[in-house]
């Protein structure tokens, strides 16, 4: 198993737990980013899949974006993006009000 | 004139007093940097820079000095700030900026003020709905600060006009609302190397990132631009008053340490601030291209 790192910002936090810093999710070696979304909606059920994903659906929810190491994910591979020890995921929502 | 006559003359006319920490200082008051300017054939903005050159405090800026000190009061004068959008964000941007005394705004929005802005907007009033908002920002400038010279653009920022618009702004602050004209505002101010104060609003949260020249970070924050919608979940949430007062606060906050050059600010970092929980967030950045 390998071990990433993953956080919920600001309304996303609430539903991971509610700890806004990083939690270690151990995953198997070669797993994608697809297979950890599966792994956090086992551990955090329903409240998390209704933010991630779209109702009845696998297709990712267009308001919510995700980082990996700071980087946009569809710019690092999308959902098939590999893991790697020590890769740091972030969940926040787009905000672009002004 | 020569300056060092100009501060010889400014110096004769300046005031002696002593500041809430207990130092005596040589201050001008606003009636004398107007006489001034008038009498030296200056403007306001010209008059201030070369009486704080000179050891003289215009005493408007006397509260500002313990955080920025003269030399980073003058370098605020000099300064050139650009504001994208005049709207929540934009017109509690462009207020303190004023009152700060950064010297030279640009002001930037095709829209006007109509009765949904009355919640949020500084700028919004009811007696002046319909208003165009880059000529209320300018107005309202006036009145605030007349040493700060405004440029009022009442024209829908886009790739093609925003180099032209934010040519020569040492800083720009992004405070718009759509996420199209946000990744133009980026692009540009790119190209003209210029740094970039990026905030944006939606219910009880906020944000806001530093983006520095050759440090694109918007493709991050938001997705790449082609897979990204128009607007973010402040549909949902709306626009209640005090989170753009305060994201806008801490924009300007920005700014003014980058224009001051007084370092420490958010830079490669995404702020998040949730009002509702009381708890700010910062999400390291990696920049790349939108």
């Amino acid at each position: 198993m390998i071990k990433v790192k993953v956080r919920g910002v600001a309304g996303v936090a609430k539903s991971m737990g509610g700890t806004d810093g990083y939690q270690e999710v151990a995953v198997p070696p070669a797993s994608t980013l697809r297979d950890l979304l599966d792994i956090l909606v086992e551990r955090f059920g329903p409240d998390f899949s209704r933010l991630i994903f779209r109702e009845n659906s696998k297709e990712l929810r267009s308001g919510m974006r995700i980082l990996m190491n700071g980087r946009d994910f569809g710019a690092v591979g999308g959902l098939e993006a590999s893991l790697e020890e020590g890769d740091r995921i972030s969940f926040l929502p787009p905000l672009s009000g002004g | 004139m020569a300056s060092p006559e100009i501060g010889e003359i400014l110096l004769q006319h300046s005031r002696s007093g002593v500041n809430p920490a207990g130092m005596s200082y040589r201050y001008l008051t606003l009636e004398d940097t107007v006489f001034l300017a008038g009498r030296l054939g200056l403007s306001r903005r010209e008059v201030e820079i070369a009486a704080l050159e000179a050891g003289v405090v215009p005493d408007r800026y006397e509260r500002n000095l313990g955080t920025l000190g003269i030399a980073g009061q003058v370098k605020l004068l000099r300064a050139h700030a650009g504001v994208v959008g005049v709207g929540g964000l934009g017109g509690f941007a462009i207020e303190l900026l004023a009152r700060c005394g950064v010297g030279r705004l640009t002001v930037i929005d095709s829209d006007t003020f109509d009765s949904s802005n009355l919640n949020r907007q500084l700028l919004a009033l009811e007696g002046e709905l319909s208003v165009n908002k880059a000529a209320a920002a300018a107005r309202r400038v006036q009145k605030v600060n007349g040493a700060v010279e405004v440029a009022a653009h009442s024209c829908r920022g886009d790739a093609e006009n925003l180099p032209q618009l934010l040519q020569g702004c040492t800083v720009v602050l992004d405070c718009l609302d759509n996420l199209q004209t946000r990744f133009a505002v980026e692009e540009a101010c790119q190209k003209l190397r210029i740094p970039l104060v990026h905030g944006a609003i939606a219910g009880f949260m906020g944000q806001v990132a530093v983006i520095r020249p050759g440090h694109p970070l918007l493709a991050a924050i938001y997705g790449r631009q082609s897979e990204g919608c128009g607007r973010g979940v402040e549909t949902q949430f709306g626009n209640p008053p005090f989170t753009p007062a305060l994201v806008a606060s801490w924009q300007v906050a920005e700014a003014v340490k980058l224009l001051a050059g007084m370092g420490g600010t958010l830079e490669d970092t995404l702020l998040l601030i949730d009002l509702f929980s009381g708890e700010t967030t910062r999400v390291p950045l990696t920049a790349g291209p939108a």
